[in-house]
């Protein structure tokens, strides 16, 4: 690999961070709002009643939307791993392209197959096929969730695979080890159910400004008894998810842990920061309290972690400079090692190209013997070992934080609806018009935490994101960085505007029955 | 590698949605009961529970 200018592999990350945060603008919405639609379609199934087919049909009008947009970004995303990461591409492409590929032959056909019959085959085929149809693109739209979250599960505890040093390659061994790796799962279930929790958001937030503005109040009061049921139930399958990762957090990405929590030393029975303002003049090493303020919970961070509220956790000190005490290796060390892979794998290729069986013999052994550090032979000091704190911290608490509101969001608006007397509670519906916006925000700041806190990994300890890019110049990269926060923020104003439009003449115009 | 956990918990993606969707009918059914009661009082005024026999304690005797 030869030398990467800097400034390519910044432009290359914020491209994909650009493609990334608008893809997932749109995804989420449509994996909750297929299971809401199907979800009415199955009550106006079981009722007859036409009045759930005029409501099914308002909210799946929205939902064709919203997934017409998401499937543009989605496209180019997936190209951009073959144009802007080229060597990421070639590194790990397969085992990193199977799940991408499942993805694009079963669950992505599945879902636009189906979609066709959901959207425009109503009246065409019968009640029950029709049904059929929307269950198949609510269940289809989240397997295609699973596959790129398998794969990007896969890319946080790289598993499956043995490094070939013929092709330098990573090749897959078992692809049970990929699916059923403990990253993937709680990364996919967390994902779509935070995706369920924001179209409930969705839902609530668009009836409860009709009942404010005295609008299709039968329809709201209903609709937001359907959302908001749905999303109390999710939000508090959400909320075990996420202590499920975390857990895998603490015992996969220990550094991703401590910059979540802004923990610069570690203790045994380690607190865990409810709210906190870190300290900007706080550097590595110096002993300056990294809070100006911080309101916290004795012991939780080792309770969240490991379930036990005397668990060591690691600070991000230790994890740079090592610990005996805890048997942690200091990044220093795991460079040495790095660089000896490194340094076999060349040694190994020298030997194959001269023929020499006893020297690729012995640079093989040695490669093996390191290879578990190889990823930190490519770092240029330790300091690089350690992701952005403040942007991992605040992007965390502030999932954290809009979550729980999110949970007494439901149970209340759910109470005032099931007792009727949603409309008197202005207050609670503001709050659920205002709640809208936060999903969205919850989101992106879930995404950033994951992808932020476990730089400067592209796969975590073996490819660091500086050796992953294509090696291009860094003008088309930066050209077609602007062309697609334009077209991105096009997209994104004709959607708003398209469902805004659609929302402001109601269900009502909707009626076909 | 253990698999148990993963399937179980890959598991609990239907299981979620089949039980959010009783959850949903329950309270929707709940919903459309307060609906009901709600317009009953709008036509008739709140002495509607005393003018249904069926909410009496002894229907028979009140004919």
């Amino acid at each position: 690999m030869g030398h990467i200018d800097p400034s390519l592999v910044d432009w290359s990350r914020a491209q994909f961070a650009l493609t990334a945060l608008y893809h997932w603008i749109f995804v989420p919405l449509t994996l909750g709002l297929t299971f809401i639609v199907a979800i009415m379609e199955t009550i106006y199934v079981k009722t007859s009643d036409e009045w759930w087919k005029k409501t099914t049909r308002f909210w799946m009008g929205l939902l064709a939307i919203n997934f017409a947009i998401g499937l543009a970004t989605g496209i180019i995303m997936e190209f951009e791993f073959g144009t802007n990461w080229s060597n990421y591409s070639w590194i790990v492409g397969d085992i990193f392209g199977a799940p991408l590929a499942i993805e694009g032959i079963m669950a992505f056909f599945m879902e636009s197959t189906f979609f066709a019959v959901m959207f425009f085959g109503w009246d065409k085929v019968s009640k029950r096929f029709h049904l059929l149809s929307t269950w198949l693109v609510a269940i289809g739209s989240n397997l295609s969730a699973l596959w790129i979250l398998v794969a990007n599960g896969w890319m946080q505890h790289p598993v499956g695979m043995r490094f070939n040093p013929d092709t330098a390659r990573n090749e897959m061994v078992s692809f049970w080890d990929v699916l059923f790796n403990p990253n993937a799962y709680t990364k996919f279930l967390h994902t779509i159910s935070s995706g369920y929790v924001l179209a409930s958001l969705f839902v609530i937030g668009v009836s409860s400004w009709y009942l404010l503005r005295k609008r299709e109040i039968k329809f709201a009061k209903r609709s937001i008894v359907v959302a908001a049921s749905f999303g109390l139930l999710v939000s508090l399958f959400n909320l075990t998810t996420g202590d499920d990762s975390a857990r895998q957090i603490a015992v996969d990405q220990p550094m991703k842990l401590a910059a979540m929590e802004g923990l610069y030393e570690g203790k045994p029975g380690a607190e865990i920061v409810a709210f906190g303002i870190l300290n900007p003049d706080k550097k590595l090493r110096d002993s300056t309290d990294p809070f100006l303020f911080k309101v916290a919970i004795p012991e939780g961070l080792s309770l969240l972690s490991y379930h036990r509220l005397d668990a060591y956790v690691p600070g991000i000190h230790q994890l740079v400079d090592g610990s005996k005490e805890h048997n942690i290796l200091s990044v220093a060390e795991k460079m040495k090692r790095g660089r000896k892979a490194v340094e076999a794998l060349a040694a190994y290729k020298v030997a194959q190209k001269a023929g020499d069986k006893e020297a690729m013999k012995q640079a093989l052994a040695t490669f093996r013997h390191y290879s578990a550090y190889l990823g930190y032979g490519y770092l240029k000091n330790p300091e690089q070992a350690v992701p952005p704190v403040a942007t991992t911290f605040y992007a965390f608490h502030t999932m954290v934080g809009l979550g729980t509101w999110f949970i007494l969001l439901f149970f209340l608006i759910l109470y005032a609806a099931i007792t009727d007397r949603l409309q008197k509670l202005r207050w609670l519906l503001w709050a659920g018009v205002i709640s809208l916006p936060l999903g969205y925000v919850a989101q992106e700041a879930g995404w950033i935490t994951a992808e932020v806190g476990r730089q400067p990994w592209a796969i975590q300890d073996m490819l660091p994101v500086g050796m992953a890019t294509s090696n291009l110049s860094t003008s088309p990269v930066m050209l077609t960085f602007w062309l697609f926060a334009i077209l991105f923020t096009a997209l994104l104003i004709a959607e708003v505007k398209i469902m805004t439009a659609q929302i402001k003449i109601g269900p009502k115009e909707h009626d076909h029955v | 590698m253990d698999y148990t956990d993963a399937i179980i918990w890959y598991l609990s993606w239907p299981v979620l949605i089949y039980v959010a969707y009783r959850f949903v009918w329950l309270n929707i059914r709940h919903h459309a009961r307060m609906e009901k009661l709600t317009a009953l009082e709008e036509h008739v005024g709140d002495t509607w529970q005393e003018q249904d026999p069926l909410l009496q304690e002894n229907p028979d005797e009140e004919k």
